[in-house]
């Protein structure tokens, strides 16, 4: 294999591992914080991609600008942050205080309502919003053209995690959200209200989830069951960096992301099956994950 | 009128009644405490003043206001500070940040003035200082304890529940805490009710007790009444 290739594989890998980065991170704060494995949070991502081309669909058809259709990234984003504040109250305030199962069950209902509900509004083919992708046009990268615009989603989804790392051990409010996130009644006890509390938390991880689908839209497709995929992989990435772990999630969703590509280019027919080996021997070697905490008695 | 005051109050946990027409008061600038066995009732008492555990029936008034059915964060903001047995450390976070903690939700919630309570609360507990950088979790049962009661304080309560605060304590580190417990109230001038097994150690700071025993009060007086009757001594002690 040639150098070039190389070079472009571990593009692709990383391309595919920052999705996953961008779903495990909200994954990562839902659990981080509220204890609750949130399965639809592949719907939400796939939300994000679907109302996004709805918005760049509309601008393009009107001749909008091209910052407009850049602008329908972030507003896309945000009303899938907008259904957050209605699926939290109703289903999730009630999962936060029963065990994980619950809310796996719970939520993969939800996935499926959200994946039937995509295709019955915007039907079952493949939906493109390329025009930024187009616009972007290539870069030549020892000697092969790759598009620019996924060097767009690196920088973007690096600055989140520097965004986000900032957020939780720099701010106060992260600083908060962390004690919280350990013993939410102490968190009560010093004036925290822990409900309200939760649903800002639940939106920023929804909102991120629909940021990944709608960033990455211009470069892929909407499609149907576009979630569940991602979903699985960002399972085992969450496990593998160690559950709650901003930088495992990182590491982590580098490394699938990597094996998957290599895999593909190498071994087509053992991509998966390599991605989960690593996460049977993680399991056996260190439950915890790379980076995940061991508890201690103080953990409530 | 009394600062704090609970009428019959009953307390489930399940279906266990872990708390029998509970009816005690606390007065401003008093130091009250709970004493009895373990298991007695004396937790589930500040954990239903706080509002961590809800009454079935009867009534908890502070500074002259319903509060029995506020949730927790309300009576923290009305002023009702708690260091639990547990310690209740954020392990992830420093010393600093654990003391800060109840400043930044307070600001954040525009309720209260932040006033000078930090260089009081450093002022009382001046190894703080040296613990500032060192994180939640490498703290020693004696250095938690401190810090719990510290961070309590930081939300400049007029009433601080503690629960245990001695349990625990080497010999000479007990006689500190207490000294500091006094020297709360003497700098602070809040109400202190706080929650004891050890007889000896409440007589150490108490102003009055109450003796808990299955749930209920048996007993509510003087520190003296108790260390003279033997009949209720014996009971605190369990033999």
């Amino acid at each position: 294999m040639d150098p070039e290739t190389v070079v472009i594989i571990i593009l692709n890998g990383m391309f595919y591992a920052l999705s996953l980065f961008l779903i495990t991170i909200g994954l990562n704060i839902l659990y981080g914080f509220m204890k609750v494995l949130n399965i639809a949070h592949g719907g939400l991502y796939a939300t994000g991609a679907f109302l996004t081309w709805a918005l760049m669909n509309t601008a393009a058809k009107a001749g909008y600008p091209i910052y407009i259709l850049w602008l329908c990234i972030p507003v896309g984003a945000f009303l899938v942050g907008l259904l957050a504040l209605v699926i939290e109250p109703l289903l999730f305030k009630r999962l936060y205080r029963l065990r994980e199962e619950y809310s796996l069950l719970a939520t993969f209902g939800l996935m499926l309502v959200f994946d039937d509900s995509l295709r019955m509004i915007f039907g079952g083919s493949p939906l493109s919003a390329n025009q930024l992708y187009n616009w972007m046009g290539t870069l030549t990268i020892l000697g092969k053209s790759y598009p620019t615009y996924n060097f767009v989603i690196y920088a973007f989804a690096i600055a989140v995690a520097l965004g986000l790392w900032i957020f939780f051990f720099k701010t106060k409010m992260g600083r908060i959200l962390r004690g919280t996130a350990q013993d939410r009644e102490m968190s009560a006890c010093l004036g925290v209200n822990v409900s309200i509390l939760y649903t800002e938390t639940f939106f920023l991880a929804v909102f991120i989830a629909g940021l990944g689908g709608a960033i990455y839209l211009p470069a892929t497709n909407a499609y149907s069951g576009m979630g569940f995929e991602p979903i699985v992989l960002s399972f085992a990435v969450m496990i593998i960096g160690g559950l709650g772990s901003l930088k495992g999630a990182l590491v982590a969703a580098s490394m699938i992301g990597l094996v998957r590509a290599f895999g593909i280019a190498l071994m087509p027919e053992l991509e998966l099956a390599v991605v989960f080996l690593i996460l049977i021997i993680t399991l056996i070697v260190r439950p915890r994950g790379l980076f995940g905490k061991k508890f201690t008695r103080e953990e409530k | 009128m009394a600062l704090l005051e609970l009428e019959r109050v009953n307390t489930f946990i399940g279906s266990v009644q872990v708390l029998r027409d509970i009816s005690i008061n606390v007065d401003k600038g008093e130091i009250v405490c709970l004493v009895g066995r373990n298991g007695a009732g004396k937790t589930s008492t500040i954990k239903t003043i706080m509002g961590l555990l809800r009454p079935k029936s009867g009534t908890i008034r502070f500074k002259d206001e319903d509060i029995t059915d506020l949730p927790p964060y309300r009576r923290a903001r009305l002023g009702i500070g708690l260091a639990p047995d547990y310690r209740g450390i954020f392990t992830d976070l420093t010393v600093e940040e654990n003391l800060q903690f109840p400043k930044w939700v307070i600001k954040r919630n525009r309720n209260q003035s932040g006033s000078n309570i930090e260089k009081e609360v450093h002022a009382i507990f001046p190894e703080l200082d040296r613990l500032r950088k060192r994180e939640g979790l490498v703290l020693s049962g004696g250095e938690g304890k401190m810090v719990a009661t510290a961070r309590a304080l930081m939300l400049n309560p007029e009433l601080l529940l503690l629960d245990e605060p001695l349990e625990g304590l080497a010999p000479i580190v007990l006689v500190r805490f207490a000294e500091r417990i006094k020297k709360i109230r003497e700098a602070l001038g809040i109400a202190i009710l706080l929650a004891e097994s050890n007889i000896a150690h409440a007589s150490r700071v108490a102003d009055r007790i109450y003796v808990v025993e299955r749930g209920e009060i048996v007993y509510g007086g003087s520190v003296e009444d108790v260390s003279r009757d033997e009949q209720l001594n014996r009971l605190v002690r369990g033999f």
